[in-house]
């Protein structure tokens, strides 16, 4: 008996139907044609989707396990991956928030134009790819779910790779924003596309069985 | 009052193992319940491989000894029945998986 194999299918399960991989992949794309679209609205449209993205992700995966995964597999609530504390909270919007407007900072304080450059060019697409490992990472590392070492492993290779592709762009202000959104899109894309073939193969591998009725009411 | 780990909770003496279990298909269920918050039967059915009548019959065997608890609700007008594990269900496994530990030990 297999019992840590059982285990670990049971950790796992709740990343098996490629549900969360669509709508982190979904969230990456949104918020890289919001940077795209630069205006005050759309980054205060980013802002909000970092903040609350725990309670959106909640709220649509549990409306779309509702529909598609609980009467195939049944329902499973897993233990919380990590519960953020008040203090990592605002840790994590100061970090965020400092670096996307550290270009700016950066121009102000030091009136420094070529800090400004490295920063803009090699620092900041790899540090803010950073930002978009940690979650994947913790679930790769926790559940050894593999495919999420990729997801965790892109938004930063990615933030290496762009910059030497030397594109060039009408100001500095662009390239950054723009590195940032091939970034995102790239890896958003990537795990639509990794969640949509787990999900099919999900709803191939269970079909919905029709029993009598609720096949729980045996036990009350 | 007991606190939440003593091990006096379970139905066994010191050195004997749990009967309750030492049941493969009952250590199954309460493995996978251990690795989740809660369950519902059909993903117990579906991760232990046991069948309708055998998973219902065991997981009454274990909500009498009060190692899960079974619980109904509605969610959306459909009927979900929620199965956990309890504290002492918890510390039955644990106690267990030290007496097999230390059983296993002796053999070498």
């Amino acid at each position: 008996m297999e019992l840590d194999a059982l285990a670990l299918k049971a950790q796992q399960s709740f990343y098996e139907d490629g549900l969360a991989d669509i709508f982190m992949g979904g969230i990456l794309l949104l918020v890289a044609v919001l940077i795209l679209l630069i205006s005050h609205f759309t980054f205060f449209l980013v802002f909000a989707i970092v903040i609350f993205n725990p309670l959106i992700y909640k709220a649509l995966i549990d409306k779309a396990k509702q529909r598609w995964v609980y009467p195939r597999a049944g329902y499973v609530q897993p233990k919380p991956l990590h519960t953020p504390t008040r203090r990592d909270n605002l840790l994590g919007v100061a970090l965020i928030l400092t670096l996307l407007f550290a270009p700016i900072l950066i121009l102000f304080v030091s009136y420094s134009y070529p800090g400004l450059i490295i920063w803009v060019t090699w620092v900041a697409p790899v540090s803010l790819g950073l930002l978009f490992s940690i979650g994947p990472f913790i679930v790769a590392r926790k559940y050894h779910i593999y495919r999420y070492y990729l997801f965790a492993i892109l938004p930063p290779l990615l933030g290496l790779i762009i910059p030497w592709l030397n594109l060039s762009f009408p100001s500095i202000y662009v390239a950054y924003f723009t590195t940032l959104a091939i970034q995102l899109s790239i890896a958003g894309l990537i795990a639509l596309l990794s969640g949509t073939v787990f999900f099919l193969r999900f709803i191939q591998r269970y079909p919905i069985e029709l029993t009598d009725g609720d096949s729980t009411n045996a036990l009350l | 009052m007991l606190s939440s780990d003593a091990p006096d909770k379970s139905p066994i003496a010191q050195d004997k193992l749990d009967p309750i279990i030492h049941s493969p298909a009952r250590l199954k269920i309460l493995t996978v319940l251990k690795e989740v918050e809660s369950a519902d039967f059909l993903f117990i059915l579906r991760h232990t491989g046991l069948t309708r009548g055998n998973l219902s019959s065991h997981l009454s065997k274990l909500e009498t000894v009060n190692y899960i608890t079974i619980t109904k609700e509605f969610v959306e007008k459909i009927p979900r029945t929620l199965i956990q594990l309890t504290k002492e269900g918890k510390n039955a496994l644990e106690t267990y998986r030290q007496q097999m530990l230390q059983k296993l030990e002796r053999l070498k």
